[in-house]
């Protein structure tokens, strides 16, 4: 009897260890007046460990066949992790893709992923660059085992899941860690809302013109629906290039691209999905002047929208409140120094 | 009472300990016309051209064993099966053997939500070979190989057969009256696939649409019951 109640004492002992060795729950934070996210945390709970995991992940080459790309060549923080100044991004031996890298921030709120939607679900995203022969030309499964024979993250995927084996799941859900907590949500626009700064009156008229001509699509607070539309850029011939249709061969998705968030839109040129336009005064100058018209064209672009020249400064000076200099410059999200 | 729990614990730690296949068992046997399928050999005849099997692999879900028109037990998890490894043939669950069953279903692929939900591991780990990085979603079904037929590279045919979203799903369900055995033999005749498919119009499809529905329905149909003399 005595024996046992050692022995139950003893596994008590042992399990209160093995959970203080448990990685460090991080809270997720909802920025004030945000919908709930759409990524389920329950599948994937942050934790301190899992998101420096993920981060040392972003941050390494090892990703990469030539080991010179990271996630981070294509997505730098500085520029709200976009390759800013490439109109489409290059990858392993200089070769040279056909898009333009999205900006990642407030990635919890996203649906879906890529310009055309390809990816469903944050974690699948890696997936895509790693695999993709002008972006990494690597494959996942050799990732993991490149990853498994170095001497430091063995240890660190033990820190976060407890033992040291690296899978596909793990890694992907690692990366996933770190981009959720890229929340961009303190730009001048948020203070204003917050009522703690105030528009100049530029900016005030910048952001009147907003909300009746590009709201709709570009919905606050997030400034996106989320969804996919053909805001009438004629096709470039060389890349031929049709969106959305070449996920769901539906002819309706044809010319039709993801809504990006205009979050940090200062930092992202050049703009669109092939980065055609290197500043945003030519973005409104198309949207004023350049839509062509064609079958699959946004209903909210039909009428066009009319807007003088003055009333399209106005709204670049608001779109520049949007910038969040705090997240482009926030030390938790740089190159992660040993 | 500290005794009980004790024993209760030991019977909780037993029970866990038993081993695997004392539950009902599902176990998938690739063939080529009756005979057991060998990967890399010139095996079948397709009009009297060589067809070679390279791989062989496809998922099964939602196993269900049904007793009179009720479910008696669902496997939620996902498995995968591969002609090339014998382990992954076997399917086992923890309905009990003694428990009547009088037929089955699964579901061969993934279904739509589990192609949404994320990264997930074991047989579901997006580096088996089994998920697309480019257009997410799982592979349901892919069978590789070569033909005289296919006017390929290295005369291969890839036939990577998935897709879960309208009108493209891609999933089929399969079901069957089955003897009450504790372990359920189902048949994968691939000649069946072959005999149909009509090498040489199409020799590569790898991405979601008519094409991989219809090759998919057709994947679905090799599944069967052995015939029973005393039947």
């Amino acid at each position: 009897m005595r024996n046992k109640v050692i022995a139950a004492i003893a596994a008590l002992v042992l399990f209160v260890a093995a959970t203080d060795q448990r990685a460090v729950p991080v809270k997720f934070d909802v920025p004030a007046g945000w919908p709930e996210p759409s990524y389920d945390f329950a599948n994937n709970p942050l934790t301190k460990e899992g998101i420096a995991l993920g981060r040392k992940l972003f941050y390494d080459p090892i990703l990469s066949a030539d080991s010179i790309i990271s996630c981070s060549s294509c997505h730098l923080s500085y520029t709200a992790f976009t390759h800013v100044d490439h109109a489409v991004s290059h990858g392993v031996g200089d070769s040279i893709g056909t898009r333009n890298s999205l900006a990642l921030m407030n990635l919890a709120w996203s649906k879906s992923f890529m310009w055309d939607g390809a990816v469903n679900h944050l974690d699948m995203q890696a997936l895509a660059p790693i695999d993709h022969p002008d972006e990494m030309g690597e494959t996942t499964a050799h990732v993991v085992a490149k990853l498994q024979r170095t001497t430091t993250y063995p240890l660190l995927f033990e820190k976060v899941y407890g033992d040291p084996t690296i899978t596909g799941e793990r890694l992907l859900k690692a990366l996933s860690q770190f981009e959720l907590t890229l929340i961009s949500a303190n730009s001048k626009y948020d203070r204003v809302m917050q009522k703690t700064e105030a528009f100049t009156e530029q900016e005030a008229n910048g952001n009147a013109l907003f909300k009746s001509n590009c709201s709709a699509c570009h919905q606050e607070p997030l400034f996106t629906t989320g969804e996919f539309a053909n805001n009438g850029l004629p096709i470039d011939t060389v890349l031929n290039d049709f969106g959305r249709m070449l996920i769901t061969n539906d002819p309706s998705d044809s010319l039709k691209f993801k809504i990006p968030t205009l979050r940090n839109i200062e930092f992202s040129f050049p703009y669109m999905h092939d980065g055609r336009f290197k500043s945003l005064r030519n973005v409104l100058d198309h949207y004023a002047e350049g839509v062509e018209h064609g079958p699959t064209l946004a209903p909210e672009l039909q009428k066009g929208i009319s807007l003088t020249k003055n009333e399209r400064t106005d709204i670049v000076a608001f779109l520049l409140t949007l910038s969040d200099r705090e997240f482009c410059f926030n030390p938790n999200f740089a190159y992660p120094k040993e | 009472m500290l005794r009980s729990a004790a024993i209760l614990f030991c019977l909780l730690v037993g029970l866990r300990a038993l081993p695997q296949d004392s539950g009902r068992a599902l176990r998938f046997v690739p063939l080529v016309n009756a005979a057991p399928l060998e990967l890399d050999q010139p095996l079948l005849q397709d009009d009297g051209t060589p067809v070679t099997i390279t791989q062989l692999r496809f998922y099964v879900s939602h196993v269900r064993f049904f007793s009179q028109d009720r479910t008696a037990f669902m496997d939620s998890s996902c498995h995968m099966v591969n002609a090339g490894d014998p382990t992954s043939l076997m399917i086992r669950s923890d309905l009990p053997r003694r428990a009547h069953v009088d037929s089955i279903s699964f579901l061969m692929g993934i279904d739509s939500l589990t192609n949404v939900s994320g990264a997930f591991g074991g047989d579901l780990d997006p580096t088996t070979g089994m998920y697309w990085a480019w257009n997410s979603g799982y592979i349901n079904w892919k069978l590789e190989g070569t033909c005289a037929k296919c006017n390929t590279t290295k005369n291969e045919f890839q036939f990577h057969l998935g897709g879960y979203l309208p009108p493209y799903f891609n999933a089929q369900e399969v079901g069957f009256k089955v003897k009450d055995e504790g372990v359920i033999t189902i048949e994968v005749d691939i000649s069946k696939f072959f005999a149909q498919a009509k090498l040489g119009e199409h020799c590569t499809v790898m991405s979601p649409g008519k094409d991989a529905v219809e090759l998919t329905k057709l994947a679905a149909s090799v599944f069967s019951i052995p015939h029973r003399s005393e039947e």
